[in-house]
């Protein structure tokens, strides 16, 4: 029997609904509904690992409300699938927005309107969420309020947009090999992309077979986004893989949850990379052959049988703790010559 | 019959835009005639020939991989009994060559526009089209006037992600229409009439409005993000705004739970005092067109798009923008970037 997603995609647009208009009444309701009592959370750094609802709102929700008292949470991505190892999944990408007045994680707050990218999975038993892996974009709020310490990126730092298409609330299945079709175009393209750099030039990865070529490559702040093949090339992969040639060699030590739904395709697991920096050229960082993780939480929009759009987020923060380097505490650096403090709620002369 | 499904393949064949099918299209939907009023540099031009060759080709040549990204796309019939599609969006593209003397990037570059076609017996024979040139200036870092009092950045799509989709339902239509004018009817009571509270701008605005202005005035968030990023600057300079309206013509039309307005100028007024956008005021008159959209949720406006040409209105008061930008880019190297880009 096939498995009812919409129902379960209906329990998180429940939730989600108590975020756009975000009190914390509700989305607490909300969250404890949704999550079982034992449900793990994995956070990004350095909000880090956590159990069941109340966790989740005091830890993440409660200060972010605080920092930003008219807090709104806007979707442009909600699909579900079961992965091949036969998880049942949500993923949601969007972002958390509002009016940027108070200190968050020692950020300085901007007064004005701040953005940062959410993608979250949501791992369902039995009707209710039992596990969440969500990266949140840090260092993009970091970086809205002048406060981000470390390299400049390669690519374009920008309020990612959501599908062009517009669609990405209101995925379906044309028919019922879809899913797969749209899972395994992914596993294919990737597939080839890991033959590089060690069985061959970029030739090897064929990305004009995978790639439409006016793509656009969403990637977390630190790195950018990249447009067109080279874009994506010039920005991201070559600097990557200049520093880390072993992406892709440490297989049986991670786990990954792919599914697909309608055109679109996604991809989580905590961790799912393992590679070692060996190599200079990646954000800067001194290579000092330590083998890091990363999580990679991913979507791709496929048009036409090739990928158009691809949302990219790893945890750059945690990244940066695995080698040693604590980007907060840097940040508090700069803070030392600025003016500590919120600002009024609502904002100035009415 | 819906316009706005009959003009999609116009809007898809600039979403992988290549100039031999949307010179096609064009041909196919423009009247030979049609009035094209472009904002600043190009002003008034007439047919689709003129429309490709002075207006696209220039863009495309900067952004071969140029791509329309419509967010949304809406239509009705004004009070004038006229037909229109409303589009708003932004053109993308890697911005490789130098356009209107902007210096490229080399990255991914947007460019909001919102842009009004009027129809008759199927055909367009009127554009009222603006694109945020500035925010290119400024993503080139070559902005050479007063930075924003508000945020900028890629201006979103609705937050319900339904812009290409609004429900044809003609009485929701005529109430959305209806919100937008009982708005603006309070809203220019002020400051002639009275206080910002004669607005009553919490009867018709959510508190989590979002108001997307201009790249030169930015984006405001809240009511209070509104009245201190434009409204509180732009009436102190222009106390006189929404007098002369009796003199002005605009075209209102709902769609589902959006509105929309366009006129070709709808908006008079005086640069009475300082405040606005750091310009000298010396009581220049100035006329405007703003092209704005509205998002209705329950009954309050949630998001509201707006755009008017800020190089037309330097202009009119006798500042050339983009003359200033070259005395800029005497300190640049000029010159464009090989497409694609770098080694891949």
């Amino acid at each position: 029997m096939m498995y009812d997603f919409s129902e379960i995609k209906q329990l998180i647009r429940q939730m989600t609904a108590t975020m756009y208009n975000f009190n914390e009444v509700d989305v607490r309701r909300a969250l404890h509904g949704l999550l079982s009592d034992q449900c793990i959370i994995h956070m990004p750094y350095p909000l880090g690992d956590m159990q069941g609802a109340d966790d989740l709102y005091n830890h993440c929700y409660a200060p972010l409300l605080a920092a930003m008292p008219d807090l709104e949470r806007r979707d442009w991505i909600l699909m579900s699938g079961e992965s091949e190892h036969g998880g049942i999944w949500v993923g949601c990408a969007g972002h958390y927005v509002g009016t940027f007045v108070a200190p968050w994680l020692d950020i300085p707050p901007t007064g004005h309107y701040t953005h940062m990218r959410f993608h979250e999975f949501y791992n369902f038993v039995d009707g209710k969420v039992t596990e969440i892996q969500t990266l949140w974009d840090i260092p993009e709020v970091m970086m809205q309020a002048k406060a981000w310490p470390m390299a400049p990126s390669l690519g374009l730092e920008f309020y990612i947009p959501g599908p062009a298409t517009q669609d990405g609330l209101s995925i379906s299945n044309q028919d019922a090999a879809q899913p797969l079709r749209s899972r395994q175009h992914v596993i294919d393209m990737l597939t080839h992309m890991k033959r590089h750099p060690t069985q061959g030039g970029p030739e090897v990865m064929a990305m004009d077979q995978f790639w439409h070529d006016r793509m656009n490559w969403y990637g977390p702040a630190g790195i950018g986004t990249g447009r067109g093949i080279d874009g994506f090339r010039n920005w991201h992969q070559i600097p990557f893989i200049n520093a880390m040639p072993d992406r892709g060699q440490y297989m049986n030590e991670i786990s990954y949850q792919f599914f697909g739904e309608g055109n679109y395709a996604a991809v989580t697991g905590w961790p799912n990379m393992i590679q070692t920096v060996t190599h200079d050229g990646w954000m800067g960082i001194a290579p000092s052959g330590q083998k890091i993780t990363l999580c990679s939480l991913d979507f791709w929009r496929i048009e036409n049988g090739k990928i158009r759009e691809n949302w990219v987020m790893v945890d750059i923060l945690d990244t940066y703790r695995q080698l040693g380097v604590d980007v907060l505490s840097r940040m508090r650096e700069f803070n030392k010559v600025r003016v500590e403090g919120s600002i009024p709620f609502p904002i100035g002369d009415r | 019959m819906i316009n706005k499904l009959r003009l999609q393949p116009l809007f898809d064949a600039m979403s992988c835009f290549s100039g031999a099918k949307v010179g096609e299209q064009l041909h196919t939907f423009f009247a030979a005639d049609a009035v094209i009023n472009m904002c600043q540099p190009w002003g008034q031009l007439q047919g689709p020939q003129a429309l490709y060759g002075e207006v696209y080709t220039g863009l495309l040549k900067a952004m071969p991989d140029l791509e329309r990204r419509d967010f949304i796309v809406m239509q009705g019939v004004c009070d004038q009994g006229a037909e229109w599609v409303g589009c708003a969006g932004n053109y993308v593209g890697t911005f490789v060559a130098p356009w209107l003397d902007i210096p490229p990037s080399g990255h991914l570059t947007y460019m909001r526009y919102h842009e009004f076609y009027r129809i008759e017996t199927g055909k367009i024979v009127e554009v009222q089209s603006i694109w945020d040139i500035p925010e290119v200036m400024m993503q080139s870092g070559a902005w050479p006037m007063v930075p924003a009092l508000g945020r900028n950045m890629c201006i979103p799509a609705p937050a319900t992600q339904d812009g290409l989709n609004i429900e044809t339902n003609e009485q929701l239509a005529q109430q959305s229409k209806q919100i937008v004018l009982d708005m603006l009817a309070a809203l220019v009571k002020h400051p002639s009439q009275g206080g910002p509270e004669v607005m009553e701008l919490e009867t018709f605005w959510h508190k989590r409005m979002n108001w997307y202005g201009p790249a030169c005035v930015g984006t405001c968030r809240g009511i209070g993000g509104f009245r201190n990023w434009h409204q509180i600057p732009f009436l102190a300079a222009m106390p006189d705004r929404g007098q002369a309206d009796d003199e002005l013509v605009f075209n209102f039309f709902g769609d589902g739970n959006y509105a929309a307005v366009t006129g070709w100028p709808n908006m008079k007024q005086t640069i009475k005092h300082d405040g606005w956008l750091g310009i000298t005021p010396a009581d220049q008159p100035i006329t405007m067109a703003s092209l704005d959209f509205w998002r209705i949720e329950n009954d309050k406006i949630r998001e509201n798009w707006v755009m008017f040409d800020v190089l037309d209105i330097y202009q009119q008061v006798g500042v050339d923008v983009l003359a200033r930008m070259r005395e800029f880019n005497k300190a640049r190297v000029q010159g464009q970037l090989a497409y694609p880009i770098g080694r891949v």
